[in-house]
């Protein structure tokens, strides 16, 4: 073997082992690397007691209320197959809507609602001019259009699922 | 133009963020000048000093 | 195997003269082209119907991002063939680019981060996207820091090399991270194969701003590339002529 071909065998050999290594530890560590669970896998007990973590969804439609004279707001996390209700009494990103993407931050409590500390908006990656579907122009905490509730099939939602039918 | 300015309330992240992007582009161009001219300037004092230097 | 132009490229001087002349015809079409995306973007392109005028940060977010990936793929690449080839200029090319590809990943993280603030709610996640492109720029630092520490060009150019080489496994990680991971980050909006997520109103001036930085980057690396070029030469008799124009 020439020496150039060593030498190319080499950093071949180096990017390979790093890909392979890196892959094995990434899949290693699934759970610890989780950014979010969704509501399917905080239902099935697959998240462990007592810690803080964060669970990504949907906000339910018709489930966000707020408490007259204070802060508290209590709404539902969806994933269109299992609900988890959530109380908040912080401020809401303008984001926020029903039928919107969210990722809330806190713990469990024992009766079953998920008392979080921080609420963040996820968006999706579609971007649209306002008007197109009539009602567009979101306002903070009303429905959306009841067309666009269907969420897209965004690859997060989609690997939340895989992941979810996974053992 | 004021509406232009404002961004629609966003004006403290939009223009903060083409700011930073456009100073990025801007020191990208003043450092590779500066170092084109510096290496000509050491390439021609090497000349001058003499090729036999090792 | 007659690859002149590929050996051609291995010769300092060819190289040298070459970058001076393709400079001009990389660095005014792209000042033209991003001037066309801010147009495009500040003014053209529709508001959004979420996020409003807020959304044209991507129109130098999404490009910064792009640069910082492609510019390390770019600097891998060359490192990776100077340690095959024993090319000097390509170990150049790896020196040249880095400051660069860092400077657009500080670029496409603080961008974002002014960005997430208002539509996400937090200036910062260590979501998988956000957490893989921050370790990025610390490849890049990395790579420049091995550098530095060696006195001999040679050395410098093969250590960091092996780090150039074996960062690049980050690259398909973040891309692929909105995919792969539950994230906070939303999926890509522009790929290869797949229709876009936005009007062409939206996404024209984005893929303008795209190639215009591309090519400010090739006009800046050519800039740069005669600098480590240069750098690399003892006392060439090229570099008489090459130097005095």
């Amino acid at each position: 073997m020439t020496p150039r071909r060593r030498r190319l065998v080499l950093v071949l050999g180096i990017l390979a082992g790093v890909s392979v290594a890196g892959g094995l530890a990434l899949s290693a560590f699934r759970q610890d690397v989780t950014f979010y669970f969704v509501p399917t896998q905080v239902v099935d007990g697959k998240v462990r007691p007592g810690e803080e973590f964060r669970m990504g969804g949907l906000v339910a439609r018709g489930s966000v209320h707020r408490k007259p004279g204070s802060m508290e707001v209590r709404f539902t996390v969806t994933d269109m197959k299992h609900e988890v209700p959530v109380v908040y009494d912080k401020v809401l990103p303008d984001l926020f809507r029903e039928g919107a993407g969210v990722i809330v931050h806190g713990h469990m409590l024992a009766n079953g609602t998920f008392d979080a500390d921080e609420v963040l908006a996820k968006h999706d990656q579609y971007y649209r001019p306002p008007g197109i579907h009539g009602k567009l122009d979101i306002r903070h905490g009303e429905p959306r259009d009841p067309a666009l509730l269907q969420p897209p099939a965004t690859a997060s939602t989609t690997v939340a699922q895989s992941a979810v039918e996974q053992p | 133009m004021r509406h232009f300015l404002d961004m629609g309330g966003y004006w403290p992240f939009v223009w903060p963020a083409y700011a930073v992007t456009f100073a990025v582009m801007a020191l990208n161009i003043i450092w590779a000048r500066r170092l084109l001219k510096r290496s000509r300037k050491e390439a021609l004092r090497r000349l001058t000093i003499g090729g036999t230097e090792k | 195997m007659a690859w002149t132009w590929f050996h051609r490229l291995a010769s300092p001087p060819h190289v040298y003269r070459l970058s001076a002349r393709l400079t001009p015809w990389l660095a005014w079409p792209a000042a033209l082209l991003i001037v066309a995306g801010l147009i495009g973007g500040l003014w053209l392109a529709p508001p959004d119907y979420q996020q409003g005028d807020g959304y044209r940060i991507i129109y130098v977010h999404a490009p910064s991002a792009w640069m910082s990936l492609f510019v390390y793929t770019t600097m891998a690449v060359a490192a990776g063939i100077g340690l095959i080839w024993r090319m000097k200029v390509a170990h150049a090319v790896a020196a040249a680019s880095a400051p660069v590809g860092a400077s657009f990943t500080f670029a496409a993280l603080v961008t974002g981060s002014l960005w997430g603030k208002p539509m996400w709610g937090t200036y910062w996640q260590w979501d998988p996207r956000l957490t893989s492109e921050l370790i990025l720029l610390f490849l890049y630092l990395g790579y420049m820091g091995l550098r530095s520490a060696f006195d001999d060009v040679q050395r410098a150019d093969r250590a960091s090399a092996v780090l150039a080489v074996v960062g690049l496994v980050n690259v398909p990680i973040i891309h692929y991270s909105v995919v792969w991971w539950n994230s906070l980050h939303q999926a890509p909006s522009l790929m290869y194969l797949g229709k876009p997520t936005m009007p062409p109103s939206m996404y024209v001036p984005l893929l303008i701003m795209l190639v215009g930085f591309t090519l400010f980057y090739g006009a800046v690396l050519l800039v740069r590339l005669r600098g480590e070029v240069l750098s690399r030469e003892r006392a060439a008799s090229w570099i008489r002529e090459a130097v005095r124009a």
